[in-house]
């Protein structure tokens, strides 16, 4: 039933529809300046942005020139400085694409021949120049778009280290790369997605690491993907995962250059989107997530210690709160005799099961955390203000919630901060709650049962085909000294395998 | 479904033998020493030569018929009607031992933790999760073996380190002090864990390696499992002595004596938690062989069709039989040592002479020809 009922579903679906492609869209650039001129203000009908200027060179009488940009997105002065003075100046007859091509002083020309790669480089930024008398039409690198400047990162801060992060131009994004990773393998292929946004997309890999096969499969899911805008990875990230119903980010997130920089050196390939600062990197594992860029930079010891303390505190994040329901509710000789009597203490004058008191402290962290993200900067202080009274003090005073449920909630946000990547830390915090209804209803066993449910999940869910848990289930040897804990760089001499049969078995400096 | 996935010897064993460190440290002791005393190290080792059998037993079939199960097999050599007739037989006697097994957890759980909880819920939680599990197949089911071994073999050597104070190993004294055959009585209950090793037979396409390096691997994961049990069962023994007929899980007393901190005295819960990792993987291992063995019986079945309906017939069967601790103890400890001899020993080596036989005279027919 359910068979025929998906059947009824993908028959329901409208077939997709190329939207650029519309009836100017499919236009030959003409020989006739005139002509082109007739389209372009055909097509850009109501777009004042547009700039269309048809001038002469010296030795025509005629207009025989055309240039059309989008205002905004052109560097100016260089147009009038580059190409507007010397053809206007020169005297060389332009007879020719070639003659037109070496009277305009710019290094970066393409030839175009449809009017779809017209507007696609015109949206661009580029100015493309027609001339009468030859079909093709010349699009000018001279895009100059406004960005923010390259700036700390915000979301993942470290002590050592670069500083700096992505932005959100591809361009400058791409150069943060490069300034890296120095060598000519590092390729760079663009995909676009968005029927009507058009999105660039880089598909960055490095010739040699990466799997062949996986690009293959990374650029069909992109294909696959019909939507009509993206704005940042996140969009896509949700629709070519493997396992799309998951809690778990298969797929890692990063506004970092040194992040994507040591992923790529491991034969991963990353995708960097037009217009936003996060970047994908993938086939990803579990304990991606668990790491900081830092671990590598400071000393081994201290980041083996980090990494186990991490971990620790990720079983905190997810357990604290049902594991306090479990005990109190059931297992009470678990505690210490004069613990349990502070705790009935304290507990007595509360007239809720802890159930009901964890529920209810934890969907008010919950809401006082989403309300800390969303105000402006400047009245984010009073909510903290509050919030501690809330939380705190004020809630125990009317016997809302006791002593000890206080704490088990705030080391529960402290544990939850801790988790180096925002997306498992969300993982975490939906996980946190069915858990603590778990906890209540059958105990303990619940909870550990529950957690199993959740192992099993983790050991099915594969990234790009690379299973998530991989360096320890299943366990490889030589991964295994890059995961819980971190090996010294020297030993770490073997790349991991992940996907298809490319592996460049040894890193580079140990030969 | 099982030909797709592929799993490394090391993995292919790894389940069956986190089962039966996990069951065996529970239930073993108080068995073994009933029959034997101080000298229980003996049947033990004894009975662990079942386990190199049943490895023989699953490297001769694999050797044979690597792309097979033992079902497959079963049903393909031995003929239409007996095949299945003896497909059918196993399956019964699988159903049998994970029903002992199933009330052996819940009856744990019952008595130590949760006296008033019903026992329907406690069985139905572990085989909703475990039935989450095997859907998933063999890989994320060896997987998880792989992530808890470390864990569950870890507490054990943790709790038998910390209990070395109170230990006095004079109490496995004297040696062999009825004769060398009196010991031999208790030889049947290793024979039964050891025999588990036959489990592996039900999903042996997974694997790819050379059959000798399948038997050698075996041969190591027997005697890693009977190295483990015999330090378990001496620290049990020289800590609780003659007063290990007094308790029902001996292993669990010796862990709640453990003494550091004393917050970590109140440590069988934790106790619990572990264990519960290790009887989720022999559940969950049985469920699966049990589910891949009817689907291959049934022929045409899909594997992942069956596995709701097999699973909720198993949770009723389980519900049906050995309501009481007292007829688990007994009936069902009976029904467990039959079916295991029959299912795990009798029945594949029977089939190993009959593929002997068979293999013997096509050969020589083949040569005349």
């Amino acid at each position: 039933m359910f068979q025929w009922m998906r059947k009824m579903r993908k028959q329901r679906r409208k077939p997709w529809q190329e939207v650029l492609v519309d009836e100017e869209g499919t236009k030959k650039v003409s020989a006739s300046v005139k002509k082109n001129k007739q389209i372009l203000e055909h097509a850009y009908h109501a777009c004042a942005d547009l700039i269309i200027r048809s001038f002469a060179t010296k030795n025509s009488v005629e207009n025989n020139m055309l240039i059309a940009y989008l205002g905004g997105t052109a560097n100016v002065e260089e147009i009038n400085e580059h190409v507007m003075k010397g053809l206007q100046s020169s005297n060389r007859p332009l007879d020719g694409l070639k003659a037109l091509e070496q009277s305009v002083a710019i290094t970066d020309t393409k030839k175009i021949h449809t009017f779809n790669d017209v507007f696609i480089n015109i949206a661009d930024g580029k100015p493309v120049l027609f001339a009468e008398g030859i079909n093709t039409a010349l699009s000018l690198g001279m895009s100059k778009w406004a960005t923010r400047a390259v700036e700390d990162t915000q979301t993942e801060p470290v002590i050592r280290g670069a500083k700096e992060g992505f932005v959100e131009s591809m361009q400058v994004n791409v150069t943060l790369l490069r300034k890296r990773i120095r060598t000519p393998r590092l390729k760079l292929k663009t995909l676009v997605i968005g029927d009507y946004s058009r999105t660039q997309v880089a598909l960055l890999y490095i010739d040699g690491l990466c799997d062949p096969e996986l690009l293959k499969e990374v650029k069909k899911r992109i294909n696959g993907i019909h939507i009509d805008g993206v704005w940042d990875g996140g969009m896509v990230q949700e629709q070519i995962q493997d396992n799309q119903r998951s809690v778990f980010p298969q797929i890692l997130t990063t506004e970092r250059p040194d992040v994507v920089c040591a992923s790529l050196l491991d034969g991963k390939c990353s995708l960097i989107f037009e217009g936003s600062p996060n970047t994908l990197i993938l086939p990803t594992t579990f304990f991606a997530f668990m790491q900081s860029p830092e671990d590598y930079y400071v000393g081994y010891m201290i980041s083996s210690l980090l990494r186990m303390l991490r971990f620790g505190f990720l079983l905190i994040a997810l357990l604290a709160p049902a594991f306090y329901i479990a005990i109190v509710t059931f297992h009470q000789e678990m505690i210490p005799t004069t613990l349990i009597m502070a705790m009935t203490s304290m507990r007595e004058q509360v007239p809720f099961p802890a159930l009901v008191e964890a529920l209810v402290m934890e969907i008010t962290f919950e809401g006082l955390r989403e309300a800390g993200v969303r105000l402006p900067r400047q009245v984010g202080q009073a909510i903290s203000i509050v919030g501690a009274l809330v939380i705190g003090q004020a809630a125990i005073q009317a016997s809302l919630v006791s002593p000890a449920m206080v704490i088990i909630v705030s080391i529960t946000a402290i544990a939850s901060f801790m988790i180096p990547h925002y997306e498992l830390s969300i993982s975490v915090r939906i996980l946190r709650f069915p858990l603590m209804i778990i906890a209540g209803v059958f105990g303990l066993i619940g909870v550990v049962l529950s957690v199993i449910a959740i192992i099993v999940h983790l050991a099915s869910l594969r990234s790009f085909g690379l299973p998530y848990l991989e360096p320890l289930a299943p366990f490889k040897k030589h991964g295994a000294g890059d995961s819980i804990i971190r090996r010294r760089l020297q030993h770490q001499t073997i790349r991991p395998h992940l996907t298809g049969k490319t592996w460049n078995k040894y890193r580079r400096w140990k030969e | 479904m099982i030909q797709s996935e592929r799993i490394s010897v090391f993995q292919f064993y790894l389940p069956i033998f986190v089962g039966i460190i996990t069951t065996g440290v529970l239930t073993m002791p108080l068995v073994l020493y009933q029959a034997a005393e101080q000298n229980l190290w003996l049947p033990l080792i004894v009975g662990s030569l079942s386990g190199y059998v049943a490895v023989a037993v699953v490297s001769y079939l694999y050797h044979c018929y690597p792309q097979q199960t033992i079902i497959e097999i079963l049903q393909q050599r031995m003929g239409r009607v007996i095949g299945t007739g003896c497909a059918l037989l196993l399956i019964l006697c699988l159903v049998l031992q994970g029903v002992y097994i199933t009330r052996e957890y819940q009856m744990y759980l019952s008595i130590n933790f949760y006296l008033y909880m019903p026992p329907f819920i406690l069985i139905g939680l572990l085989l909703a999760v475990v039935l989450y599990a095997i859907r998933q197949g063999i890989e994320v089911l060896v997987r998880c073996a792989v992530l808890f071994a470390p864990l569950i073999l870890g507490i054990h050597l943790l709790i038998c380190i910390l209990i070395i104070p109170e230990l006095s190993p004079y109490r496995l004294l004297p040696l062999l002090d009825h004769g060398l055959l009196a010991p031999l009585q208790g030889t049947l209950a290793p024979i039964v864990w050891f025999s588990q090793f036959i489990w592996c037979a039900f999903y042996m396409p997974a694997v790819d390696v050379p059959a000798k390096k399948m038997f050698v691997s075996g041969c190591w994961f027997v005697l890693a499992t009977t190295v483990a049990l015999l330090i378990i069962f001496a620290v049990v023994i020289s800590f609780l002595g003659d007063a290990t007929v007094q308790y029902l899980y001996p292993f669990d007393m010796v862990e709640r004596y453990v003494q550091i901190t004393g917050i970590l005295e109140r440590s069988s819960v934790l106790f619990m938690i572990v264990w519960l990792l290790g009887i989720f993987v022999k559940v969950a291992s049985l469920l699966f062989i049990l589910n891949l063995a009817v689907a291959q019986t049934g022929r045409g079945m899909r594997y992942r069709k069956t596995s709701i309906p097999v699973t909720v017939v198993f949770f009723l069967i389980v519900l049906a039989l050995f309501p009481t601790n007292e007829s688990l103890q007994h009936e069902g400890r009976l029904v467990l040592y039959l079916c295991s001899v029959a299912g795990n020993l009798v029945i594949p080596l029977l089939l190993v002479i009959f593929l002997l036989i068979f293999r013997k005279a096509k050969g020589k027919t083949r040569m005349q020809s």
